[in-house]
């Protein structure tokens, strides 16, 4: 009887030591999924490196560089991964083709042709495909892709640039507040929140505007086998729908993942199967991340209020 | 009752005798295999969604040259130091404090100091006999080392065995 007792009390003791190494484990785990950004656990999924077709997501807004958060990431994409991505896949030989899933509002010019042109550098068929929205800076990466598939309702096109910045001189007149300027080259300060700009400086800023305009257009005409004329009376800025923008020469076909999917075999005659290509970031990574971004930051406020007088100017496609 | 029975009775003999013995090689690799699978769903389980995010599993090769070229693969040795670490803890609390792992419970082996005087196994000593479980140069060695010196032993002994002075045991009823 007391042996039978002792051998419950042991197979106990056991069960607890068992579910305790599991909540461990699921806890360092859940924590670990949280920080490098694997938001589903569902094992269903497809793992990284079991196809033959690699899938770039472009989601967010495009910039050189993002930072995540250990709270969840950043949500934007940056160029720098996005090249590496496209450059790792097409030195794969297993890699047949690369897709590109696009959801973004663009962003950054600079970042929008660096994609553009390691797209354009990719010895391997490239096919993209528009989800929501694929405007602006993320229509310039989807005409370097050598088919555009997009939804009837995606919005595409938005061929334009565009630069602001909040000027608070009123606010500053009503409180008494001067604005000292010392610059040694007279349009140094341009851009400051603290006083409006000149006529001459808007004219001056609007012609460095619109030669980014031409150089969009340029290689939107470029990519797309269009003459310049026509993708300039396009190029208003102003947004067309998937349906409208077969009908205008922007995209090809209307389509998802699925009819990216059938396209691509058929081209290579073959079965293909995605695979994901995305910049994984290591706990070491992110956390040396954290902290010089924490430091700069600090650096920067201290900084700021010491030196700085000129605000970030924002300038996106 | 017959006479003999009563005869016996009399006499108190034992009806049976007891005899402790090596493990056989079999019910030691059985106890193994059901260890790990209880380590692969408890313990291992929940990191499968991280590992898989990581290493390609179309194949050897193409895993093996995934590992060479990836430069950063820090995640995956945090996800082996974490997983080692509580396999480690498996083993070492269970057989510290029962003798036996879960495997060994069901196999009916025990884990015993060379001593048979010393009842328990320190604490040391089962991190010694499970150090073969560190995935570090050089214990990977002990993958076969261990078979072959486990052979050639008379008493069935692993080198880590023979090292943290315990042996694997299973009792037999005569």
């Amino acid at each position: 009887m007391a042996e039978e007792k002792s051998s419950k009390g042991k197979w106990i003791a056991v069960i607890i030591i068992i579910v305790i190494l599991g909540l461990i484990s699921m806890v360092i785990a859940g924590i670990m999924s949280v920080i490098i950004g694997i938001t589903s656990l569902d094992t269903s999924s497809t793992p990284i490196g079991s196809g033959n077709v690699a899938l770039i997501p472009i989601k967010g807004v495009i910039l050189t560089e993002t930072v995540s958060s250990p709270f969840g990431g950043s949500g934007d994409t940056s160029s720098s991964d996005v090249v590496e991505s496209i450059e790792k896949a097409d030195k794969n030989p297993s890699i047949k083709a690369i897709v590109f899933e696009i959801n973004s509002p663009g962003g950054s010019g600079v970042a929008s042709d660096e994609i553009a042109s390691a797209i354009k550098r990719s010895s391997k068929p490239t096919v993209s495909y528009v989800r929501e929205v694929g405007a602006s800076g993320a229509y310039w990466v989807a005409s370097a892709t050598d088919r555009i598939f997009v939804n009837r309702m995606s919005i595409v096109g938005s061929i334009g640039v565009i630069a602001s910045y909040l000027e608070f001189s009123g606010f500053m007149q009503e409180y008494n507040i001067t604005y000292e300027r010392f610059v040694a080259g007279k349009y140094k300060d341009f851009g400051s929140p603290f006083r409006k700009p000149t006529n001459d400086e808007r004219d001056l800023f609007q012609i460095q505007l619109d030669s980014m305009h031409d150089i969009f257009i340029n290689e939107v005409a470029t990519n797309r086998n269009m003459s310049q004329e026509k993708v300039r009376e396009l190029a208003t800025g102003f947004f067309f729908t998937g349906e409208q923008g077969i009908n205008l020469g922007l995209v090809d076909e209307i389509g998802g993942k699925e009819e990216v999917k059938t396209y691509l075999e058929k081209e290579l005659n073959m079965t293909i199967q995605f695979v994901e290509y995305k910049r994984k970031r290591t706990l070491l990574d992110l956390f040396g991340e954290m902290s010089s971004q924490g430091t700069f930051a600090m650096g920067k406020g201290i900084g700021t209020a010491l030196v700085e007088r000129k605000p970030q100017l924002s300038i996106y496609t | 009752m017959k006479l003999i029975d009563i005869f016996f009775m009399k006499l108190n003999l034992p009806k049976s005798r007891i005899m402790m013995i090596s493990a056989s090689i079999i019910r030691r690799m059985l106890a193994f295999v059901i260890d790990f699978l209880i380590l692969n769903l408890v313990v291992i389980g929940p990191f499968r969604k991280i590992i898989n995010h990581y290493i390609p599993f179309t194949g050897f090769m193409d895993t093996y040259t995934y590992m060479q070229q990836e430069s950063s693969l820090t995640t995956i040795y945090v996800v082996i130091g974490i997983v080692t670490t509580l396999v480690m803890i498996y083993f070492v609390l269970l057989e510290r404090m029962f003798g036996q792992s879960i495997g060994k419970m069901i196999m009916k082996i025990f884990v015993i100091h060379c001593d048979i005087k010393i009842k328990e196994i320190s604490t040391w000593q089962a991190f010694l006999r499970n150090i073969c479980l560190l995935p570090i140069f050089p214990f990977l060695l002990l993958w076969i080392i261990e078979p072959i010196v486990l052979i050639f032993t008379k008493d069935n002994q692993r080198l880590s065995e023979l090292l943290s002075k315990t042996r694997t045991v299973q009792y037999v009823e005569l």
